[in-house]
């Protein structure tokens, strides 16, 4: 039961939404989606969803192309950012209503006339089961009388879940369904949702613009930006191995850093001064060269760059020093033990190396230059 | 002391202002009610208060039947009120009026609702230029089109039946327009919801816009049954003769105006009586109003 999706393009008049999207999703995968907002990542998930139609492309679901199938004869759940749960129903009822509309016929589910028509009662009361064993799950048993109005944010959000779960789908798509919770109860919700992704085993699509939960969360993390998808991979292929200055910019918190560089003679320069030879590109080529703040370190010999602090910023297991590079117009972050911030003042000039296998070189169009740094 | 008058004086202002609108509004409802206890003399006279002294009077219609007038004495808030009923079959036309208002009612809610469905939450060519359209149609009087709209239902055979009363107001074009404004409030992601789950687009306007659409709903019953209730212009049109057909306002009619004059105390009681539902259904209405659904489940 895998998805695949084929060039999958998208515009709406003239702006082009998603441009020709190719991704095949595993069974029993979490797959997040990822990137800013407005970059087409719930589009994306919309056209599998199939409430949106792709301008060109294919949505295949085990096989069998998808296009021209209603959203609900795909067999996926969706759970909303804003839950979408119908105000005036109870839970259980909420919960109830994509089973009866799936195996009630309609004459089955008029209120009245329903109850002369046989095998309509043991049809209802094995939803109900259905129904009792999702919320045990989810922990919702002492909540199906009430309204989705005398519910918190995170009971809502269970109960969308519920709602999802009931109709035992091919895939989950979820999108962005923690945004719309307090810091907290999103951390938890994250683990429950990881543990609830194992314990049914089905795939799950989840969209979100926080690369923290992309990071925590998934098996696989595609990127996405302005329509286009950028890199695909794992959590760790992202965070350590970026193809695109976009990839790298976007994953990791704090951001990366990046500082100028010029290549001369085969040397990568940095203000003048030799990070690196035996580069093969060409002459006077602007590059720039990112790094991470935990990449960096304080020493004293072997100093590559002067890093002036302007203030510190006190995590409890970290500290990040921001402060400047000298020609570079860009903030430079260093990660350093908490120890050693307290023997730094600010203002202070302090040496720094870079750790050479963790820095990436991108072209002028933002494409990771695959080029071994060796020391000088 | 100065300071607290200061304060006050806009307080007094505000209240003095709502009061007396309030007095313009009431005082006819004053004069009806009245009217509607007092005896003919009193009511000429302009004399016994409020309730009037209801004292016997001798009902000269009973006399002119050949009664003697000692068995035709009658108190007058009694006389005024059965004469409201006997006189015209007031009861009939009451029934009239509840039938022929909550038929237009509900018609409008079945037209209007797929109406602003469509065009608060689907996308299709044109859609902005039917919307232009319904706006342009809120700004025909109904007293221009009358007459096309007589001859039309005269030409079908339609006068003089419920159908003339009701037909020409199934369609309400404020209730489009109140209900779509609504339908925009309602988030996208509801719908999508319910289109995931397997419903129709016409099951998701009568099982998921309508329920969550009752407060538009309540406000737009209120402004649909009062005033055609309340139409005097078009029953008068479409219903020429068969008194059957009656609606309350044509009913008061029948008090006016006769060989013997108005009978002003009759006509007030029927008055009485044809605003006391209304009356009734609003009080309830309001509380239903600030209960409401809310609609905070979705958002």
């Amino acid at each position: 039961m895998n998805i695949s999706l084929n060039q999958i393009t998208k515009s709406y008049d003239n702006t082009q939404v998603l441009n020709n999207i190719n991704l095949s999703i595993n069974e029993g995968e979490f797959l997040t989606l990822v990137g800013p907002s407005g970059c087409g990542k719930s589009t994306l998930l919309r056209v599998i969803a199939g409430l949106e139609n792709a301008s060109s492309g294919d949505v295949i679901i085990n096989n069998q192309s998808m296009n021209k199938v209603r959203p609900n004869k795909r067999n996926l759940a969706m759970v909303f950012q804003s839950y979408a749960l119908y105000p005036h129903l109870t839970v259980k009822e909420n919960m109830l209503t994509p089973l009866k509309l799936k195996q009630l016929s309609f004459w089955q589910r008029q209120p009245i006339i329903n109850r002369f028509i046989p095998g309509v009662k043991t049809k209802v009361s094995n939803m109900m089961e259905t129904v009792n064993e999702v919320s045990k799950t989810l922990r919702l048993e002492k909540l199906l009388e009430r309204k989705p109005g005398a519910l918190s944010g995170g009971q809502r959000q269970r109960v969308a879940l519920g709602r999802a779960m009931v109709r035992n789908p091919v895939a989950f798509l979820m999108d962005e369904p923690l945004s719309n919770l307090d810091a907290a109860l999103r951390v938890h919700m994250r683990s429950e949702l990881v543990e609830l992704h194992k314990k049914l085993g089905s795939t799950f699509i989840y969209v979100t613009h926080d690369q923290a939960e992309a990071l925590t969360m998934s098996n696989r993390i595609a990127l996405m930006m302005d329509g286009d998808l950028i890199q695909v991979g794992t959590p760790e292929e992202l965070y350590h191995n970026p193809q695109d200055k976009r990839v790298a910019e976007f994953i990791g918190s704090p951001k990366i850093n990046t500082l100028k560089a010029k290549v001369s003679n085969g040397n990568l320069l940095v203000n003048e001064y030799r990070l690196a030879k035996g580069i093969s590109l060409p002459e006077d080529s602007e590059i720039d060269l990112c790094v991470r703040p935990e990449d960096v370190h304080l020493t004293e010999e072997n100093a590559d760059l002067s890093f002036k602090i302007h203030h510190k910023e006190y995590l409890g297991s970290d500290c990040f020093l921001h402060g400047s590079i000298e020609n570079q117009n860009q903030n430079f972050l260093v990660r350093v033990k908490p120890s050693e911030a307290a023997l730094l003042t600010i203002d202070q000039h302090v040496n720094i190396r870079l750790q050479r296998e963790f820095c990436f070189l991108f072209d002028d169009l933002g494409r990771r230059i695959n080029s071994e740094l060796s020391n000088v | 002391m100065t300071n607290k008058f200061g304060e006050l004086l806009p307080e007094f202002s505000k209240h003095f202002v709502l009061i007396l609108g309030a007095l313009i509004v009431l005082l006819p409802f004053y004069v009806m009610l009245s009217y509607s206890f007092k005896s003919p003399r009193e009511i000429e006279t302009n004399t016994g208060g409020f309730f009037g002294k209801q004292e016997q009077m001798v009902n000269e219609y009973c006399v002119k039947l050949g009664n003697e007038r000692s068995d035709c004495m009658e108190t007058p808030i009694v006389f005024n009120y059965t004469q409201a009923f006997e006189k015209a079959p007031l009861l009939r036309y009451l029934l009239n009026g509840v039938f022929v208002t909550v038929s237009i009612f509900l018609i409008q809610i079945l037209v209007a609702l797929p109406c602003a469905y469509a065009l608060s939450k689907l996308r299709f060519w044109g859609r902005e230029i039917v919307f232009g359209m319904v706006i342009f149609c809120l700004l025909i009087p109904v007293h221009a089109i009358a007459l096309p709209i007589y001859i039309m239902l005269a030409k079908v055979g339609l006068t003089n039946t419920y159908s003339a009363l009701i037909i020409p107001w199934t369609i309400s074009v404020f209730g489009i327009f109140l209900m779509r404004q609504f339908f925009k409030t309602v988030p996208d992601d509801l719908i999508d919801a319910a289109r995931m789950d397997g419903m129709t687009e016409l099951a998701i306007v009568w099982r998921v816009m309508l329920p969550t659409a009752i407060p538009a709903l309540m406000a737009f019953a209120i402004f649909s049954v009062v005033s055609h209730w309340n139409d005097y212009f078009w029953p008068r049109i479409a219903v020429t003769g068969d008194r059957d057909l009656y609606t309350p306002p044509l009913g008061l009619r029948e008090f006016k105006g006769d060989a013997d004059g108005s009978n002003w105390g009759p006509m007030m009681a029927s008055a009485t009586v044809i605003v006391t539902p209304l009356i009734v259904a609003f009080l309830l209405a309001q509380k239903k109003f600030v209960e409401g659904i809310t609609l905070s489940g979705m958002k």
